[in-house]
């Protein structure tokens, strides 16, 4: 049920990670042990979130939320497999109870999460339309594209921060074995050295991570546009738009540029006037 | 998934069979012709006879109806109420008698001209015709003399003595204005009383009620000449009315509550909602598939918004405090997201209104919310 695209960048990342563990410790155990742990972050980090959440999985619902979720698991497969051609019946659904803002979440790992506010407030058509969104990020594992994009980052971070010190270190030694340390004039340029050397490490490090949250963000924004896309080939476009159009989140918050730079999802009204521009198409092919 | 899909996977969901009766309001052209097209279909399929309510101004001129033939009822082709001079049964007695008082009749003659239809049919009967009462029938007892005349007959045959010959001129002569004030409305019951053939599965009867909206008493007898012939086969016969809204509704609430629950019936319409609450009411209770696409008036909109029910939306207030010096935090609290220090609030609750009658007055052509079941959802047809 997953999509090769998917399987490639999930693979690409946990590659750059063992690359970037084997260059900086130039030792193959450790790069490997290193990838694994971030593999095994990457597959099953969804488990920690939804245990976080205290998300509960259908089958162990109560009757009327069982059916619901059930009833929607059912109608997607189908639809899914009319469409795309994936079984998609692996997938498990969760209700996070506690949660009354409308939304629903994809953990990756086959895992689907839909908030109480979202399972009150649809009819089935909606919620199908929200869950098929989901199934869309799941069957391209984005999330674990997100977790395995945020550790490469994390290691690329690290890595920097261990370079930082070893030219700190370096310096110290060349500054010991020189006998600078026996002015003081010598240890004001240490420090100062040290600290030129730290900024520049620190600016470059920020650099990195400003640029891949941008990136990041824009990634995130077009994944969004793509499984709006998904649900409305599915035919479920109608009841998504109507859905954003009364439950988006952080519609009424206002946005600092970098918010805006760094957001995973894109606004509401281009998301809804995308869904509308598509389903448009669709009606004119079909009356073609 | 299509709308009829969804529909069947409701009735299936609830484990019910039941009949399906489309109520169809709004301005959207598209939806009406496509739901309206399947119920046509579906009621062609099922082997039923169509009738088509026609409450608009602008006239029917389809020979076909999908794939049904259409006759008009006041062609006289349709023989729908052969049986309406009949008055031997309690409810042929009360069918006749409604139509009568729909027709400017007080009670007292209504039951005059059922009694002077007896009277004939006894007549008719010693003279050797047992057939049902036609108007050419009727024409034969126009006046007295033809009356006597007749009863002269009888008594030569000695199917009648004198003394009853007497009686029964005597019982005439009670009735016989009443009589004379029936003969004059023969010419509008003629239609539907000597139609030619009997109507097929394939055929569908054309009622032009729009065209009679300056004649209620016209409408009235369509209408009843309609549901006597339903009543009979009930689970035989689809009814759609098709409404534009412009004339006086009242008729056709009636007509509503009067058609059989076991009949189909789908009420097509410009604008349901421009019904009073308790006319309302009835159509919720009579349609279990409510079909609402774009309404012009805004009043209209507002009652379906409340309709459609609300959704409890929480909304969120938000204080995030970050420090934007570029050395108050490290690469690491960037990632993680620890530079800021966010605060969030849930306030309680909102009631916001699911379609919002801006939402439901802007509908796109070909758009529309099904109701079903208690729950709404937007389609595209």
């Amino acid at each position: 049920m997953i999509r090769l695209p998917g399987i490639i960048k999930v693979t690409s990342m946990l590659a750059l990670d063992f690359l970037t563990m084997y260059v900086l410790f130039n030792d193959l155990v450790v790069a490997s042990a290193v990838t694994g742990i971030i593999a095994l972050y990457v597959l099953f980090g969804g488990y920690i979130a939804l245990f976080k959440e205290g998300a509960v999985r259908s089958d162990k619902l109560p009757s009327y939320e069982r059916s619901r979720l059930d009833a929607a698991k059912k109608q997607i497969t189908e639809d899914v497999k009319n469409v795309s051609s994936i079984n998609i019946s692996g997938v498990k659904f969760y209700l996070i109870d506690g949660d009354h803002d409308m939304q629903a979440t994809a953990y990756g790992m086959h895992c689907v999460s839909v908030s109480r506010g979202t399972l009150d407030n649809t009819d089935p058509m909606t919620l199908n339309a929200v869950l098929s969104h989901e199934i869309s990020h799941t069957v391209n594992l984005d999330a674990e594209f997100s977790r395995a994009l945020f550790s490469g980052i994390m290691m690329i971070c690290v890595g920097i921060s261990i370079l930082s010190f070893s030219f700190i270190a370096i310096m110290f030694l060349v500054f010991l074995v020189c006998g600078f340390f026996a002015s003081w004039f010598g240890i004001i340029f240490f420090k100062g050295t040290t600290t030129v050397i730290s900024c520049v490490f620190d600016l470059f490090q920020k650099g990195i991570v400003l640029l891949a949250r941008a990136i990041i963000g824009c990634l995130n924004r077009s994944c969004e546009y793509r499984c709006d896309r998904y649900s409305a080939q599915l035919g479920y476009g109608l009841q998504l738009s109507h859905f954003l159009s009364y439950a988006a989140p952080e519609s009424h918050r206002q946005l600092s540029f970098t918010d805006a730079l760094y957001r995973s999802h894109p606004a509401t009204p281009k998301r809804i006037a995308r869904l509308e521009a598509y389903a448009n198409t669709e009606s004119g092919l079909v009356s073609k | 998934m299509n709308y009829i899909e969804y529909i069947n996977s409701y009735c299936s969901t609830h484990s019910r069979s039941f009949l399906l009766k489309y109520l169809i309001s709004g301005v959207d052209p598209y939806v009406r012709r496509v739901i309206g097209n399947d119920i046509v279909n579906s009621s062609y399929c099922s082997g039923k006879l169509l009738f088509v309510v026609d409450n608009t101004q602008s006239g029917f001129d389809y020979n076909t109806f999908g794939r049904y033939q259409v006759s008009g009822i006041l062609d006289g082709e349709i023989d729908l109420c052969s049986d309406l001079l009949e008055t031997s049964t309690i409810s042929e007695i009360s069918r006749l008698r409604s139509l009568l008082i729909d027709l400017g009749f007080e009670c007292t003659k209504a039951m005059k001209v059922l009694n002077y239809l007896s009277f004939v049919k006894e007549t008719e009967s010693r003279l050797g015709n047992t057939g049902a009462l036609t108007v050419k029938t009727l024409e034969e007892y126009g006046s007295f003399a033809l009356i006597k005349w007749k009863l002269q007959q009888l008594v030569e045959i000695g199917m009648l003595s004198t003394d009853s010959c007497e009686y029964l001129l005597a019982r005439y002569s009670e009735v016989s204005a009443a009589a004379a004030d029936f003969e004059m409305f023969l010419m509008m019951l003629a239609p539907f009383i000597d139609g030619r053939k009997k109507p097929e599965r394939s055929t569908a009867v054309h009622l032009p009620i729009g065209e009679y909206s300056s004649d209620p008493a016209m409408q009235q007898v369509m209408c009843k000449i309609m549901l006597s012939f339903i009543k009979k086969r009930p689970d035989q016969c689809t009814v759609v009315i098709i409404d534009d809204g412009m004339s006086d509704r009242a008729f056709l609430m009636g007509l509503i509550k009067s058609i059989p629950t076991s009949a189909g019936v789908h009420l097509i319409t410009t604008d349901a909602f421009s019904l009073s609450e308790s006319d309302l009411n009835v159509l919720m209770n009579c349609f279990n598939i409510r079909v609402y696409s774009r309404h012009d008036n805004m009043a209209s909109c507002e009652k379906i918004e409340a309709c459609c029910g609300y959704v409890d939306v929480v909304k969120r207030s938000y204080t995030v405090s970050v420090d934007k010096r570029i050395r108050a935090y490290n690469a690491f609290d960037m990632l993680l997201g620890t530079n800021r220090t966010e605060t969030e609030i849930s306030n309680a609750p909102v009631r916001e209104a699911r379609f919002r009658k801006e939402t439901i007055n802007s509908l796109c052509s070909g758009t529309a919310i099904i109701d079903c079941g208690g729950t709404q959802v937007i389609f595209q047809f």
